[in-house]
């Protein structure tokens, strides 16, 4: 179509381009072409698909006792054995995905928004910025997981506090990576073109500036799914995570831990899921990274 | 014989849609003492040509489909990267566009320089300093034992340009290949670092290849031109030549969309059209598509170079009406 | 004629470096006290070499930068004192295009949507209107009414130079500031994209200030012609005059530098030596005058004035003082 354009003096020619393929296919694309982003894609998937068909996959109740059939190895009745109370540890790790799939969710979502908007923020209204950042530094002084333990101990052991404690460790790095990226496309030309034509702050940010800085917050994020998981997994194994019986990753284990000489698949199964589960996030991040950041592109 | 002679040299490239030939069959020499200048737009291959003289492509993605590079009666295409470096420094120097990049930021001048010296010449720490002294002294840096311990971000531009050619002719290279090197630079700076050049030529006695886009450095420095076009020479001269009686539609192309100082025409003329796709190339000549003197034979096969006049080439089919214009 | 712009002592400082706290930061004088007017249909060519303030001067007309003083006039009107709504509102005549033309495009943004931006900010036009108007504008560069549903990686750098001139006319501007437009091109290119340039002058009498480095271009597309140095405006006046008979040492030299597309049987001398000083620490005195080759004592010491000479040539220097041109 391009090449039947009237020519003009001076008039360009499209090189041979074809026709309208926007970035996001291309992207696409070039993520399923990425070998280790598709495995982890897979392996993510597999955990997923436990979390969401646990009723189906196992029948029994995660805190049904069974004292006749304490510590029973794997076997074709029971697939990962049972624990110290005789329940089934297939129903408690699928039904543990849950949980830990959800707070992982949770805690990205809430991530995305506030660390998008906090680090947009500091880095478009440069006048914020001082200010915002020295409160995140200040956050960011203490160790992740330290941090972690002390705000959970103080709000008390529950699920939403569980993921208000992860928040408030995560979001200042993620504010800070947004907000770097926010200062590289701000300088750039086309954001002084919206602004030579009028454009007020709050288009600004949404069409220029977010669309061009969302890269590195989506690499972030597929790595920060995998801390929560497992910080979520520390917590409870320290006994400040959700309440048992509930089942969690981490709290399999903490019960498994004493059982770990005679029993050690009460422990085992569960932190082979939870490190599945991590290698499989961090996969889909490096994958999003090679694909995303073309300073780190490789050639194909 | 001449220094350096290149013959059908060809440079592939994977991409996406396939190799493409980043140069095609090219042939030209260069004479001891000389300065030749290349002349092309981006996508000419120019660059390419001098970085596969010196071994320095990117392989993969690069190749050398066919050709030969002899310098000095040896075919570098042949020699494997140590003996390569041998020639690199004392045989064949280079600079390159941007200086800022091309020289290490967490190492001082002095240790890059030296370093060259001690590499080639496995002489003493004293003399390596002397020699850098010296070198920096000869490229117009003030204060050259001082400068010595600086880092290259505190210098200028220009500065770090006159380090690189410190650098690229401590050795006294027999050929200096300078890749755009002062399209980085403003005017008053270029015309300093171009009357540099070309003294260093008269005193060392070297040949130049200069790359550039610019009709003007071209004319300032060089004895002889070639024109490159999409990975293809299409047209080589002695510089008066070019300039007096240019024999190929995009060399004319060239010189008239230059605004110039002297000149006040109310407007340029342009070539139209963009530079091809190296993946999608005319099958005949290559400036086909753009050109004006355009006929039916330029589709039918690839041009060849052929004499105008005596040293003067073409690969032009109409060269010939085109020089009783 | 009433001029259309009018820039009076316009200055930027800028701080840079220093701690946390902003203690120990130095003042980078970017531009200093620069004054020049524009008038309806003129092009006003700036040329200076790297770092000598001449983007901080277009960026400022536009307030896309805060001047730190001075005044900016449209039309009569103070820019500077005028609220943000205002100020938004007025940019509908003032528009710019950039130097890098992969810088200046959205790259997640079609092609239609960039050029259709500015006039979905003003409402001037309902969503149809606007579509058929980015059509026309596309149709106007040289482009095809197809290429607005691609992306900007899918186009070459001329093409999107031309995308850029597209966006900067959506709103029928009176002024368009020209941020070296073509100095990131092929020189093949550059050609196609100053003719378009002229071509839309003419044709829809706007007015372009002209930023550049390459002295050709400037002479070939100014009417009148002003060269900064270190923040300063040294000499400004009419093209001919000031390229047949330069006055400023600075712009002597600047021309003398450029080589000629032609061969020459013997070679040049450069003119001036050294390079560009500091704008941290600008020389005192006149700035040029660590490498002017006619340097005399009161250079050091004082600022030249600016002296009116024949015809609107103006020039800071003091080879020339004020009430008559001396022999040069």
């Amino acid at each position: 179509m391009a090449d039947s354009v009237a020519m003009l003096d001076g008039a360009p020619q499209i090189a041979a381009a074809a026709p309208g393929r926007s970035t996001r296919w291309d992207v696409a694309r070039r993520l399923w072409r990425h070998r280790s982003f598709r495995f982890g894609l897979g392996l993510f998937a597999i955990v997923i698909a436990a979390a969401a068909f646990a009723p189906w996959i196992s029948p029994i109740e995660p805190n049904k006792l069974a004292m006749r059939a304490r510590f029973l190895p794997p076997s074709w009745d029971h697939l990962f054995g049972t624990d110290n109370f005789g329940r089934s540890q297939l129903a408690r790790v699928v039904y543990g995905a849950q949980l830990s799939l959800m707070i992982g969710t949770a805690v990205v979502v809430i991530n995305a928004v506030f660390g998008a908007l906090i680090g947009a923020l500091a880095g478009y209204f440069r006048q914020l910025d001082n200010m915002v950042m020295r409160v995140n530094d200040a956050v960011m002084a203490f160790p992740a997981v330290l941090l972690a333990i002390g705000v959970a101990a103080v709000l008390g052991r529950s699920t939403p506090n569980m993921i208000l404690a992860l928040s408030v460790v995560y979001i200042p790095r993620t504010a800070r990576i947004v907000r770097s990226s926010v200062i590289v496309v701000r300088q750039m030309e086309y954001v002084q073109a919206a602004v030579a034509a009028g454009a007020g702050h709050w288009r600004i940010l949404r069409r220029h500036i977010l669309p061009n800085s969302m890269a590195p917050l989506m690499v972030q994020l597929s790595f920060l799914f995998a801390y929560a998981v497992l910080t979520e997994a520390t917590l409870s194994f320290l006994g400040l995570g959700a309440e048992p019986p509930t089942p969690t990753w981490g709290n399999i284990m903490a019960e498994g831990r004493q059982y770990m000489r005679e029993a050690p698949w009460i422990i085992a199964i569960p932190g082979a899921a939870l490190a599945i589960t991590v290698m499989a996030l961090n996969l889909l991040g490096d994958g999003l990274r090679d694909v995303l950041d073309p300073r780190l592109r490789v050639q194909q | 014989m001449s220094l350096l002679s290149v013959r059908n040299l060809q440079v592939l490239f994977a991409t996406e849609n396939g190799e493409v030939a980043a140069v095609d069959d090219i042939t030209f020499d260069l004479a001891e003492g000389e300065v030749l200048g290349i002349v092309g737009e981006s996508g000419s291959g120019k660059s390419v040509t001098a970085l596969s003289i010196m071994g320095l492509l990117p392989r993969p993605p690069a190749r050398i489909g066919r050709g030969s590079v002899m310098f000095e009666g040896e075919n570098l295409l042949t020699y494997g990267e140590r003996a390569m470096r041998r020639i690199r420094g004392p045989g064949i120097g280079m600079i390159f566009q941007e200086p800022m990049t091309s020289l290490n930021p967490v190492f001082t001048i002095g240790d890059q320089i030296m370093e060259t010296v001690r590499v080639h010449e496995g002489v003493g720490k004293a003399a390596q300093r002397d020699r850098a002294i010296q070198m920096l002294a000869r490229v117009g840096i003030a204060l050259p034992e001082r400068r010595l311990d600086d880092y290259p971000h505190q210098l200028s531009g220009g500065m770090r340009q006159r380090v690189m050619i410190a650098m690229a002719l401590i050795c006294r290279p027999k050929l200096l290949i300078a890749d755009e090197p002062t399209t980085a630079l403003d005017v008053t700076i270029q015309q300093q670092i171009l009357e540099l050049l070309l003294d260093l030529r008269d005193e060392f006695r070297m040949a130049i290849m200069i790359i550039t886009h610019n009709m003007g450095v071209v004319a300032e420095m060089a004895d002889r031109v070639i024109v490159m076009y999409a990975g293809k020479i299409v047209e080589q001269a002695p510089i008066g030549a070019l300039f007096r009686q240019p024999s190929h539609p995009y060399t004319r192309g060239l010189l008239d969309s230059i605004p110039s100082l002297a000149d006040d025409r109310e407007r340029l003329k342009t070539i139209p059209g963009t530079l091809p796709n190296p993946s999608a190339l005319p099958p005949g000549c290559r400036f086909e598509p753009r050109c004006a003197w355009r006929v039916a034979a330029c589709i039918a096969s690839v041009p060849p170079l052929v004499a105008v006049e005596p040293e003067h080439h073409s690969a032009c089919i109409r060269h010939g009406e085109l020089a009783a214009r | 004629m009433t001029p259309l712009v009018r820039v009076e002592g316009l200055t930027k400082h800028f701080w840079v470096g220093g701690g946390p706290f902003g203690t120990g930061q130095s003042r980078l004088r970017a531009v200093d006290d620069v004054s020049f007017a524009v008038a309806p249909g003129e092009t006003l060519g700036l040329v200076g070499e790297s770092g000598c303030g001449k983007t901080t001067v277009g960026r400022m007309l536009l307030r896309l930068i805060e001047p730190t003083k001075g005044t900016v006039e449209f039309d009569g009107e103070d820019l500077l004192r005028l609220p943000p709504d205002k100020m938004r509102e007025r940019r509908r005549n003032m528009q710019i295009v950039f130097q890098d033309p992969y810088g200046a495009l959205n790259p997640r943004m079609t092609i239609e949507d960039i050029i259709k931006e500015p006039i979905e900010i003003h409402g001037t036009l309902n969503a149809k209107d606007a579509r058929r108007r980015a059509g026309e504008l596309l149709a106007r560069v040289g482009l095809a009414h197809e290429h607005g549903r691609r992306y900007p990686h899918e186009f070459s750098g001329g093409q999107r130079q031309r995308i850029g001139i597209a966006r900067a006319l959506a709103l029928n501007p009176r002024f368009i500031v020209c941020d070296e437009p073509v100095s990131a091109l092929d020189v093949s290119i550059q050609a196609q994209i100053i003719n378009l340039l002229q071509d839309l002058q003419d044709e829809l009498g706007l007015t372009y200030l002209f930023i550049a480095h390459d002295l050709g271009v400037v002479k070939h597309i100014s009417d009148r012609v002003a060269v900064m140095y270190l923040g300063k405006i040294v000499e400004i006046g009419d093209k001919r005059a000031l390229y047949s008979q330069p006055l400023h040492p600075y712009t002597q030299a600047l021309i003398a530098a450029v080589p000629e597309a032609k061969p020459r049987a013997e070679r040049r001398k450069a003119v001036i030596s050294g390079e560009i000083p500091s704008a941290l620490n600008p020389p005192k005195g006149c700035r040029f005058h660590t490498r002017c080759p006619h340097v005399m004592p009161i250079c050091r010491e004082t600022e030249p004035p600016v002296t009116e000479t024949a015809g609107r040539h103006l020039v800071a220097c003091h080879l020339y003082p004020a009430g008559g041109v001396a022999a040069a």
